[in-house]
């Protein structure tokens, strides 16, 4: 980057003189958070200056939308500006990318539909398709945000636009939140791969999971991680046409929970496993103690798993 | 119509659109009155969602919110008071917010002379309406200061004053004064504290002439009323100029402020006067 802050000069510059910057990612302004901040400026002023850079006679914005709003809001003819040089395309954006990064998170989507203009320009300079990790270097997001935009990247228009609208209400208010679509996709991808006929139409098996999310059939975004298991029945020896059967109806049945499906197919057998891995776990351990170094409470605890232990292996003893 | 928005949040864009419609059907403003985002004056410090020149040579202000009053406006009303700006000052809220909010909040709304407009894309309602913040600043009237039948009438006037019709506000109280001296003046005449009386109507000749005279003639040492001296009656005689004076047309916004800076004073000065009056009359039982 050939932009930095030691080249930058302080200066007063007049608030309507500034424009936003259009490549800036930030989309979302909360009214409780900009009232908070007008409030603040009102009572001591900008603090911390913006960063611009000159454009022709008028300035464009690199980082203080939020501060710069609230001056203009607040009528002040001028604001406290490092005035930077112009940088170019990628400059500008990967400028806003890592202030941002390293000062505070915004929301994910609106990182998600500027990054493809990112990867494009990266793109370019480097001749190549950046790498995960390039883009990771390059904007400051670490590599699992930069995998959650891709699924969000990916979504369409109309559920982007969704997820917009809920942003810009308060946070305490948000139903339809990026989490829930990514953990929606995240699911909706293993199915694809480990059982690709149970989805004919992916949208049309989104909008089933979606309305089942707003009627609370669905109630709680963590559960689209069981739909995922039962595609992954293999994984567990569980029948695979069971299994599928089970989705099948998941993505039919309006008032079939994803809690439902999981204890009627899977479940028990992700249990087992998952015993079978503790007692795995719990026997390694055993095998590195010495008995006569036990401690009473121990003991009590181990006599009860073998009565336990005794009356689920009756049979088989 | 769509206006464009560079402060105001997008997810309130629609209700402002709205409510820029609202203003200029109900007020027959020109859309092309509507300035959005723009400051009202350098001092001022806020720049309203739009507003605009009214007729009666206000400034109209909007502010687009969620919520019925947010704390952030108090300092927009008291500059403008302070200024003596005659800015109507609306808060105009998507429907459905009135329900939400306390009535704590609309009671400081109403208090600060602010007026709420709830809208949607098809309809709107007044809340309640905007007082001239040039006006706002009247002081509030103590009426246990008054006696008991006064204070209805004082309660009403001052109602009326921040309602947003000051000027009969003003003529309620002067309406109280004039009557108050009338029945003084008959009583002062059967007691012969007024000696030299022309031959006045008490009843119907005008209110000036009759102050006038008794600021010269009244007998202080035969009325039992000392306070009522030549100076006290030429503070009497000297709002009665204003008595019919107040509906005077109005032909520029600087007019329009002067005139409300004049009637604010002039209000609470015959508030003064009336109390006064009335304290320096109490022994004859009026």
């Amino acid at each position: 980057m050939t932009t930095d802050a030691s080249t930058a000069k302080l200066e007063q510059v007049r608030t309507d003189l500034i424009d936003r910057n259009p490549e800036n990612p930030r989309l979302v302004f909360r009214p409780g958070e900009l009232e908070n901040l007008l409030e603040s400026i009102r009572v001591y002023g900008v603090q911390v200056p913006i960063s611009v850079y000159k454009q022709g006679r008028r300035y464009l914005l690199i980082d203080g939308e939020r501060r710069w709003r609230c001056s203009l809001k607040l009528n002040r003819s001028t604001i406290p500006a490092l005035v930077q040089p112009k940088p170019d395309a990628l400059e500008n954006l990967l400028l806003m990318f890592n202030i941002h990064s390293l000062r505070e998170q915004w929301d994910l989507l609106t990182i998600a539909l500027k990054l493809p203009r990112v990867i494009t320009l990266l793109a370019q300079k480097l001749e190549k398709e950046p790498t995960e990790r390039e883009i990771s270097e390059q904007t400051g997001l670490n590599l699992s945000n930069i995998r959650r935009c891709k699924l969000l990247m990916e979504l369409p228009q109309e559920y982007k636009d969704q997820i917009l609208d809920e942003l810009n209400k308060p946070k305490a208010q948000q139903k339809i939140t990026e989490d829930l679509f990514i953990e929606m996709e995240r699911a909706l991808k293993t199915v694809e791969r480990a059982m690709p006929d149970v989805i004919p139409n992916k949208d049309t098996v989104r909008r089933v999971l979606l309305k089942k999310y707003k009627k609370g059939v669905i109630d709680n975004r963590v559960h689209f991680r069981d739909m995922a298991k039962i595609a992954r029945a293999k994984n567990v020896g569980y029948d695979l046409e069971a299994a599928e059967k089970e989705l099948r109806r998941l993505f039919t049945d309006n008032d079939y929970s994803i809690e439902q499906a999981f204890l009627n197919s899977v479940g028990e057998a992700y249990r087992e496993r998952d015993v079978g891995s503790r007692v795995s776990t719990i026997l390694n351990l055993l095998e590195e103690m010495d008995p006569d170094e036990l401690d009473d409470d121990l003991k009590a605890k181990l006599l009860k798993l073998f009565e336990r232990l005794k009356e689920i292996l009756q049979g088989e003893l | 119509m769509s206006y464009q928005y560079t402060l105001l949040l997008p997810p309130l864009h629609t209700t402002a659109d709205a409510a820029i419609h609202w203003f200029c059907k109900n007020l027959g403003l020109p859309t092309n009155a509507i300035m959005v985002e723009q400051s009202i004056h350098p001092d001022i410090g806020l720049r309203p969602t739009f507003s605009a020149q009214t007729r009666d040579y206000h400034t109209l202000c909007i502010e687009v919110s969620e919520s019925l009053y947010p704390n952030t406006l108090d300092a927009f009303v008291l500059s403008c008071r302070d200024k003596g700006m005659p800015v109507r000052f609306f808060v105009a809220v998507p429907k459905g917010t009135l329900e939400k909010e306390t009535a704590k909040r609309l009671n400081a709304a109403k208090n600060a002379g602010v007026g709420i407009l709830e809208v949607d894309n098809s309809s709107g309602s007044m809340i309640q309406n905007a007082l001239s913040l040039s006006l706002t600043g009247v002081r509030k009237i103590d009426v246990l200061s008054f006696p008991p039948k006064y204070r209805q009438n004082l309660t009403q006037a001052e109602q009326t004053f921040r309602d947003g019709n000051p000027i009969k506000a003003c003529s309620m109280i002067y309406e109280e004064l004039e009557g108050l001296l009338r029945k003084f003046a008959v009583k002062a005449a059967a007691k012969s504290w007024w000696p030299n009386k022309p031959g006045f109507k008490i009843e119907k000749d005008p209110w000036a002439l009759i102050v006038r005279d008794l600021e010269v003639n009244l007998n202080l040492t035969s009325c039992p009323c000392p306070e009522l001296k030549p100076a006290f009656m030429a503070r009497i005689h000297g709002i009665t100029p204003f008595r019919n004076d107040t509906s005077h047309k109005i032909v520029s916004a600087k007019a329009l402020m002067k005139r409300d800076s004049e009637l604010r004073t002039r209000f609470e000065s015959a508030i003064d006067i009336l109390r006064d009056f009335i304290n320096a009359t109490r022994k004859l039982k009026l």
